[in-house]
């Protein structure tokens, strides 16, 4: 990231001087994530501590960006326009109208980090800043924005998973009255993090699976079949098993998650002690759970560890050891629960460092140092070692997803950091996360996040004919030469290929209009409302001047 | 189209979400809050990326104060306070509030800066991405009357009474930082150099944020939770989450700073805790020991006295600035709005919420959201906001 950046501040330092003092608009792609802010605030900081550019706006506030970088810019320099966290499609044109229609004079940059990650590989900073000037003259030239209206075409949402989490987005979606198509995705039904829950009520499953089957909003559309929805103007077209097609307005991910299993042969995880524990036999010897050894355990799964733990003396007649670093208890309950296990005869002992597990002919011998005492212990063969695995997607929804072109950050998340556990919304709109797919998630925390998947559901379907007024790309289909350069490059997946015509296509409800595939295009064949390249640069020129 | 109103008790990160959704919806919203300004407690918060974000969420906040600013459908009654609630005939409630209109009209001020170099008293004040409003410091002299180029300040406004006729209430009253004044063990209040997390928060905001000399610093964790003589035997949540995120950008920010942090346990907090916690432990000292108490000595510099675990030994330790990561306590007007609201309040003050996302739908149209409900962090205050607006919308019929 360093260089990226020392690069993109350069280019844009070159630019500055040209620009001779004219304030310039710096927008940023909000939606894309924190990262970007934090490199166009760097930018920003760079710009204006060189004294070349008089005024210069982020559209971001940039708060996520280091206050060093921040230091002194904040005082008239930069004023930090803010956008309130854009759920709607208009955030560019809202941005573009406020600031750079109103002030014609100003100069509009468009950055977001998927671009910046594309032109990384390239050669030359002369590229890079016709691309820069090339995005500002789009903006710029949105005196007279086209306007085209998007509707949603159907209020139906396709949703995948058919685990705790797609039974409760299915149900809570259906007692909205929103028709919804279930994809079965096979596998666990129940994620860490909730496995405490079907202890406590065996029958959940079947129960949730039962009033679905029941609801006549929630049709099955059995496992799915290889086809990806393909994305159209007003939502999806996805083809069911048997071959039918049918138009979907939004798309809801909502597989479960697994565990990995333990590294440690012999040694359960937490959803095989679990499938141990619901046989109801009894362990009668020591059952050790070893937490925090590969990652911090979350609170969700501490808590899961903490109802085993108390089951299993009170029905399963062990004695129990808990090896952790730490107790988590943030959710509400868990202190209470970890109380009760104490009183029960369950023994915690919070490690330090590390600890060292050797396997004998299946016996296991853990030993490592008390962080009260400072002592060192070792357990010797106990009867259970449970191991927590970290949590994944299953690999048919990992295919899923991608299909969706879904970004997936660290693999197995659907969103970036926890500032996404706001709204369901992913990388690309009209798909939304819930449940287990969002993270490690309690059955309390399930149950909550239906209600604000139903809301952003609404917000998009509600909003009938959404305007936006926005360039979107034409493309020339005497010049284009179908080589798919733009497929290829736009950030977004919103360019596809029409294999009748052999020309690009482009998917509107997808585009972001970032001029990307105009830009790379090789054949030129690719222009935002009819603008050419020259046009573009000739504007740019004119203003320099 | 018949318009739906509600009214929002809080103007902190929820209740303003909250506000923000439902007039997306299209619904008239009652913002109702005690403090002249909307933000709530992380108003004043400020950013803590080091060098790279932490996602400490502050920045919504501001996020949330701007899109009201600009929010048509959304009415503010800022330093207001319900102090009664009836049925009225319409199936809906009437609120009566209790408000002393700010001097300044935050809807015609235009933020020149006028009155507040006009105010010989310092009065004016200003929170992040909100206007001037006139703090209790005044003493109506009237000179920033003169000084407004718009005509917005009016002093002559006095308290009144006023009644509102809405169809659905949401509380989201937040919460209230625990003191620990009340402990003298804590020592606080007796030298700057002992500061509440909230305090150093607010200093957080600005550029130069810690006091001179500070070369090793303490954080206690768990002030005021997970502690049975405190009465408060939960834990806060947010404590871990804002401590070490202070504790690792001081740490980047000077590297030659020593910092400690005691500790009872560590809480996960967001995606990516792994990572960060890693990268902390290569800056910061973590220990796991017992407060005793915090001393002060003639030079004002504090010194911790704990007990040291594996020995069982009082040993001492003398630092330039303790920070005390104070927990969350239920709002102080929790017991208030539960009597004018009909609300139940759990064993620890915080507010029952009547509803669930899949329990049938509350037929009373009151409901609670955020941090009166349970510690909440401000994502999860956000996504609360969101999944409760969502049933206010429910509950008048709005867009299914």
């Amino acid at each position: 990231m360093p260089r990226q950046s020392r690069t993109w501040s350069f280019a844009i330092w070159e630019w500055g001087r040209k620009m001779n003092g004219k304030p310039v608009v710096v927008m940023c792609n909000h939606a894309s994530c924190t990262g970007s802010a934090f490199d166009i605030a760097r930018l920003a900081g760079a710009i204006a501590k060189s004294g070349i550019i008089d005024r210069l706006v982020t559209l971001d506030d940039a708060c996520h960006a280091s206050p060093g970088a921040l230091t002194g810019i904040r005082k008239k320099k930069v004023i930090f326009a803010g956008c309130p966290i854009l759920k709607e499609n208009g955030f560019y044109e809202e941005a573009a109208r406020r600031l750079v229609i109103e002030k014609t004079d100003w100069v509009a940059i468009n950055l977001s980090t998927d671009v910046l990650d594309l032109y990384e590989e390239s050669d030359g900073i002369e590229q890079r800043l016709c691309a820069i000037l090339e995005s500002a003259g789009q903006i710029l030239s949105r005196t007279q924005p086209v306007t085209r209206e998007t509707i949603v075409a159907s209020s139906r949402v396709l949703l995948y998973g058919s685990g705790l989490s797609g039974l409760s987005a299915a149900l809570g979606l259906a007692a909205e009255g929103i028709p919804v198509h279930l994809i079965e995705s096979g596998g666990s039904s129940v994620s860490p993090g909730c496995l405490g829950e079907i202890l406590r009520e065996p029958d959940l499953m079947e129960g949730l699976r039962e009033r679905a089957r029941r609801n006549d909003r929630i049709r099955f559309l059995g496992s799915g079949s290889l086809m990806a929805p393909i994305p159209t103007d007003g939502g999806f077209n996805y083809r069911a098993e048997n071959g039918e097609v049918r138009e979907y307005g939004s798309i809801v991910f909502a597989p479960e998650r697994q565990e990995e299993p333990p590294r440690d042969m012999g040694a359960f995880t937490l959803t095989q002690l679990y499938a141990h524990l619901r046989t109801g036999k009894t362990v009668g010897g020591q059952v050790v759970f070893l937490l925090d050894r590969d990652g911090e355990t979350e609170p969700e799964i501490f808590r899961d560890v903490l109802l085993g733990a108390c089951r299993l003396v009170e029905k399963a007649h062990a004695r129990v050891l808990v090896l952790t670093k730490n107790a988590r208890v943030t959710l509400p309950g868990t202190q209470e629960l970890y109380d009760e296990c104490r009183e029960l005869g369950v023994v915690f002992v919070k490690y330090r460092d590390e600890v060292s597990v050797r396997s004998e002919d299946g016996d296991f011998t853990i030993a490592g140092i008390d962080d009260h005492t400072s002592a060192g212990f070792i357990v010797e063969k106990p009867k259970i070692l449970v191991l927590p695995g970290r949590t994944k997607l299953a690999s048919k929804a990992l295919e899923f997803a991608r299909s969706l072109g879904l970004r997936l950050f660290d693999d197995h998340y659907t969103q970036p950091d926890s500032l996404w556990r706001l709204p369901n919304e992913t990388n690309r709109p009209g798909v939304f996360a819930a449940g287990a797919a969002r993270g490690n998630m309690a059955f309390e925390g399930i149950r909550e996040d239906v209600a604000s998947l139903a809301d952003a559901i609404r917000q998009r379907t509600s909003a009938r004919g959404i305007r936006i007024e926005e360039h979107i790309p034409v493309v020339n289909k005497e010049k284009c030469a179908y080589c798919l350069t733009c497929v290829r490059v736009c950030p977004f997946g919103a360019m596809t290929k029409d294999p009748v015509q052999r020309v690009a296509k482009v998917l509107s409800s997808a585009c972001k209009a970032c001029g990307v595939c105009a830009a790379e295009c090789p054949a030129q064949a690719i222009d935002l409302r009819n603008l050419g390249s020259a046009q573009v640069r000739a504007g740019i020129e004119t203003l320099v001047r | 189209m018949e318009t739906h109103s509600v009214c929002v008790i809080g103007a902190g990160i929820t209740g303003m979400t909250v506000a923000n959704n439902l007039a997306r919806a299209g619904v008239k919203v009652s913002l109702v809050d005690r403090n002249p300004y909307p933000g709530g407690q992380a108003i004043f918060y400020g950013c803590k990326a080091a060098d790279s974000c932490v996602h400490c969420g502050v920045c919504l906040v501001q996020d949330a104060v701007r899109e009201l600013r600009e929010n048509p459908l959304a009415s503010c009654y800022f330093a207001a306070s319900p102090i009664s609630l009836q049925r009225s005939q319409s199936n809906g409630y009437r609120v009566e509030l209790d408000t002393t209109p700010n001097p300044i009209d935050w809807r015609s001020c235009t933020e020149c800066g006028r009155c507040r170099t006009a105010c010989p008293h310092d009065a004016v004040q200003q929170t992040p991405g909100w206007k001037y409003f006139v703090s209790s410091r005044c003493t109506s002299c009237g000179d920033c009357v003169g000084a407004c180029p718009v005509g917005a300040i009016r002093l002559d406004r006095g308290p009144e009474t006023l009644q509102i006729d809405v169809e659905g209430i949401v509380v989201a009253a937040g919460f209230h930082p625990f003191d620990p004044s009340a402990n003298r063990k804590w020592g606080y209040g007796k030298s700057p150099r002992v500061m509440t997390g909230s305090e150093m928060e607010r200093l957080f905001s600005a550029e130069t944020y810690l006091p001179q000399d500070s070369q090793r610093i303490a954080f206690i964790q768990c002030v005021g939770s997970r502690d049975m003589r405190e009465g408060e035997p939960h834990c806060s949540r947010a404590c871990c989450a804002f401590a070490l995120r202070m504790a690792n950008r001081i740490a980047t920010e000077f590297p030659d700073t020593h910092i400690d942090v005691y500790y009872m346990d560590i809480q996960h907090f967001g995606k990516n805790f792994d990572v960060f916690l890693n990268e902390l432990r290569g800056k910061v000292s973590f220990l796991r020991a017992n407060p005793i108490c915090v001393k002060t000595t003639g030079t004002g510099s504090p010194v911790l006295r704990y007990e040291s675990l594996p020995e069982l030994r009082c040993e001492e330790a003398s630092y330039d600035l303790v920070v005390l990561a104070n927990g969350m306590s239920p709002s102080e007007s929790s017991d208030e709005l539960a009597d004018i609201f009909g609300l139940d309040l759990d064993a620890q003050g915080y507010l029952r919420s009547p509803m669930h996302a899949f329990s049938t739908a509350p037929e009373q149209g009151i409901f609670v959201a955020g941090s009166c409900r349970r510690p909440m962090l401000i994502e999860e205050s956000v996504e609360d906001a969101s999944a409760v607006s969502h049933m206010v919308l429910r509950h008048l019929g709005v867009g299914t």
